[in-house]
């Protein structure tokens, strides 16, 4: 009975480009959805292969300026031509919001690829993404929501001042991935009356072998530590480095490995030489989940030292691998893990305090490593669950 | 190859203009006699009053072709034999593919007007000219500047490897500072080649003015946005002053907009009110805020020789700089600026500190000592007769 009333709803999920490597929550989502009987299709604003869901890639504009203008003027007649009420409808409104003609031009190009579609439900996976897209909803009769991410509510606003004063008043619900990120937002902007609803990333618990097996920090040395991020400047990477080398100086046998790829690739590496840890740490670059996992499930430690962090799904999916967690309190992390009861939550930027609790937690007896690990295991398995992230998610588009 | 009709250097910096250094090395050669020579890619309009300064620079676009084509048949028509050798070196011709075609492009003005000597001013393109020194017997010459070498080929093997084939077959080297040297010889440089010879300043006095008092330490930062450039470490440092009540302003100058990862780092630390950030600079505008701040810091992770940190001490600025690259070489702490530990905000906020408590007396013996040191080592007319001497030297060796 349940799933004949879902298939009534059509969301349509508004992202940049196709999830990758870094963006399993939003696979996780999407997939999870179309379990749940919702019919899901993903707009991208780039071209992109997805399998698992129906995909409309939305225009872009040619390199040449000259060709440009022609490119656009062909969209917006096609676009009229697929959905000429609804285009009507869009100008209306747009003029009506005192919007300039090429303000126009530009809101009706970016969803030229949305508008034909019949849809209940439009969803941003970021919020940027809703920026010239305010009035999407009420253009075609569907609920307008958006999942508020790190980014969109602790960087892009530092550029772009009150960039989503539209957008807020245009939402009939949100999503936001942590407490923590819905305060910022509401600091932001966000009315109040606006429903919010928390639904945190999830894991699939069963991916990750049992903690019968794990390796016991002590009983082989060196201790190995993991962190699972992108090479960004908002992973705080140089942090960890920092204090592995106090921890180096104080003679501790170690070795680090950082299992992803990114942009400060080059400045990470040579911290490491400049820092003489060539030795003990190494860049595994990008790997195959089931890689990640059988590293995670080597390891003893877990290290994010995130600087900007909306949740993560490493560090539930480190927990679920039994592995002792030592995050910053980054925004969303401060709400992933439990501060003494499923791992240990310090200070950003500073890595004299994450070298010392290193030291405490290695230090720890083993009965009392073994009761965090399993309470992390617990909490991710009651409380990130695909299966809750699913439910929440149906009745969040309800 | 060499004769005694006066010497030509070609000075290869991949761009025309180049930097402020080379600039100057360019113009100091120039005025010493030799015919100096300028291949490389115009990005901006250039002129020099000397007539011995030769600019054969490509353009882009169809100007940039029609130049090409225009060059290519005279070389066919006046050096053949050169075309033939080059050709068969390579194993490919300008029409085999895009990437063949540009790269003649770039050999061609060199092969039509052969110099004695070839000084490439950055360690990238060492491999690609290796070709002049083995097939024409041009003596070849390189600089160490910054990151190329200190940095690049740490995180890049294939670069690491090229250095290693290709720095054999140069005839001498030129570093700018002695820990240049140091990070040179990993990839393979035969110290005895090497001549380390710093970048000179024109002489000028040291200005009398000393900066009004302030109830604040106003600090200066000049540079461009890089990571290697350290600002990351200097605004923790600047948030350790805050904390102890210690009262700064903060003027930043550097080119091109403030990267995501330092605005948020102002906003999460709350430094917008201290730190302003001035979007680039005339070299007569810099010189105007140098003389108008108490301190110059510079929070480099690694450096050859920072120039602005010389333009500084000229003027009586003192400076706080960080202990990378050639810096030691310059400053010796306590006795013309301070030195400070790399990555280090806590010793960059003391140093800062130091510098602003000093007496009256003291710091006017600092801004003299500063003076003289930049007077005496790193004077450009002494400078440029070395670069004549090394050039020199290589001729009577032909």
């Amino acid at each position: 009975m349940e799933r004949t009333k879902n298939l009534k709803i059509h969301v349509g999920f508004v992202l940049s480009s196709a999830p990758g490597y870094s963006e399993v929550f939003l696979t996780n989502t999407m997939k999870t959805m179309l379990a749940k009987g919702i019919k899901v299709t993903l707009f991208t604003d780039k071209p992109g292969k997805v399998i698992f869901v129906k995909h409309v890639a939305g225009f872009r504009l040619p390199r040449n300026r000259f060709l440009r203008p022609v490119k656009v003027l062909l969209v917006l007649c096609l676009t009229f031509l697929r959905a000429p009420l609804r285009v009507l409808r869009y100008v209306s409104v747009l003029r009506s919001d005192n919007r300039r003609l090429p303000e126009i031009i530009k809101s009706i190009f970016i969803s030229s690829h949305i508008l034909p579609c019949r849809l209940t439900h439009i969803h941003f996976g970021f919020a940027t993404l809703g920026i010239y897209r305010e009035h999407l909803g009420r253009v075609m009769d569907a609920k307008l929501s958006t999942s508020i991410r790190g980014y969109d509510v602790c960087i892009y606003p530092l550029v772009h001042k009150n960039a989503y004063e539209l957008l807020w008043k245009n939402l009939d619900r949100l999503h936001t991935i942590s407490s923590d990120l819905y305060n910022v937002a509401c600091r932001l902007g966000l009315p109040l009356h606006v429903p919010h609803v928390k639904i945190n990333p999830a894991v699939d618990v069963n991916l990750f072998p049992s903690l019968d097996g794990k390796a016991k920090i002590g009983s082989q040395w060196p201790l190995r530590i993991i962190t699972v991020a992108r090479l960004h400047w908002k992973k705080g990477i140089d942090y960890a480095l920092e204090a592995l080398l106090l921890l180096k100086n104080k003679g501790i046998d170690f070795t680090y490995t950082v299992i992803g790829t990114g942009e400060e690739r080059e400045r990470l590496i040579f911290l490491v030489h400049q820092m003489g840890l060539t030795e003990c740490v190494e860049f595994a670059g990008k790997l195959p989940h089931d890689q990640v996992i059988n590293r995670m499930g080597a390891s003893h430690l877990y290290l994010q030292p995130s600087i900007q962090e909306g949740f993560c799904n490493a560090v539930l999916e480190a927990q679920a691998s039994g592995l002792l967690c030592i995050v910053s309190d980054a925004e969303g992390l401060q709400e992933n893990i439990l501060h003494g009861q499923t791992g240990w939550v310090v200070p950003k930027r500073n890595p004299d305090v994450l070298a010392r609790k290193i030291l405490e937690v290695i230090a720890l007896p083993e009965e009392q490593k073994q009761v965090i690990r399993r309470s992390a295991r617990r909490r991710v398995e009651e409380e990130f669950s695909l299966e809750l992230q699913a439910k929440r998610f149906a009745e969040f588009f309800s | 190859m060499i004769s005694d009709k006066r010497l030509a250097v070609a000075i290869y910096s991949v761009a025309i203009p180049s930097t402020t250094f080379i600039e100057r090395l360019i113009i100091g050669l120039a005025n010493e006699g030799l015919e100096v020579v300028l291949f490389g890619k115009f990005v901006q309009p250039v002129t020099y009053t000397q007539s011995s300064i030769i600019v054969i620079g490509n353009r882009n676009g169809l100007v940039g072709l029609v130049q090409y084509f225009a060059r290519f048949i005279k070389l066919l028509l006046s050096h053949p034999a050169r075309y033939v050798a080059l050709r068969n070196y390579l194993g490919y011709g300008p029409l085999s593919g895009k990437e063949e075609f540009l790269k003649w492009k770039k050999y061609v003005p060199v092969l039509l007007r052969l110099p004695d000597i070839f000084h490439i001013q950055w360690a990238r393109s060492a491999e690609e000219w290796i070709f002049l020194k083995k097939l024409f017997d041009v003596k070849l010459v390189l600089s160490f500047r910054g990151t190329h070498i200190n940095a690049a080929p740490k995180a890049d093997s294939v670069l690491a490897n090229s250095y290693r084939k290709a720095f054999k077959h140069f005839d001498a080297f030129h570093a700018v500072s002695y820990a240049m040297v140091k990070e040179a010889v990993q990839y393979g440089v035969d110290e005895s080649k090497v001549h380390v010879i710093y970048s000179g300043l024109p002489y000028r006095l040291l200005p009398e003015t000393n900066p009004v008092a302030s109830e604040r330490i106003r600090i200066l930062v000049v540079g461009r946005f890089h990571w290697k450039k350290g600002y990351q470490y200097l605004f923790d440092a600047l948030h350790k002053l805050k904390s102890i009540n210690v009262f700064f302003s903060l003027t930043l100058v550097a080119q091109g907009e403030l990267p995501h990862e330092l605005l948020f780092q102002l906003h999460d630390l709350n430094l917008s009110q201290e730190v302003s950030w001035i979007k680039g600079l005339s070299y007569q505008e810099v010189e105007n805020e140098m003389l108008t701040h108490d301190v110059l810091v510079l929070p480099s992770i690694e450096e050859g020789i920072a120039n602005v940190v010389l333009e500084a001490m000229q003027l009586g600025l003192l400076v706080v700089s960080t202990d990378c690259g050639g810096m030691k070489e310059v400053i010796l702490n306590g006795e013309n600026g301070f030195i400070v530990p790399v990555r280090n905000p806590q010793a960059l906020a003391e140093g800062i500190i130091s510098a602003s408590k000093l007496s009256h007396a003291d710091r006017t013996r600092l801004r003299q000592r500063g003076w003289e040191t930049v007077t005496e080592q790193f004077n450009l007319n002494r400078n440029i007769p070395l670069f004549v001497q090394m050039y020199e030297g290589l001729k009577s060796c032909a």
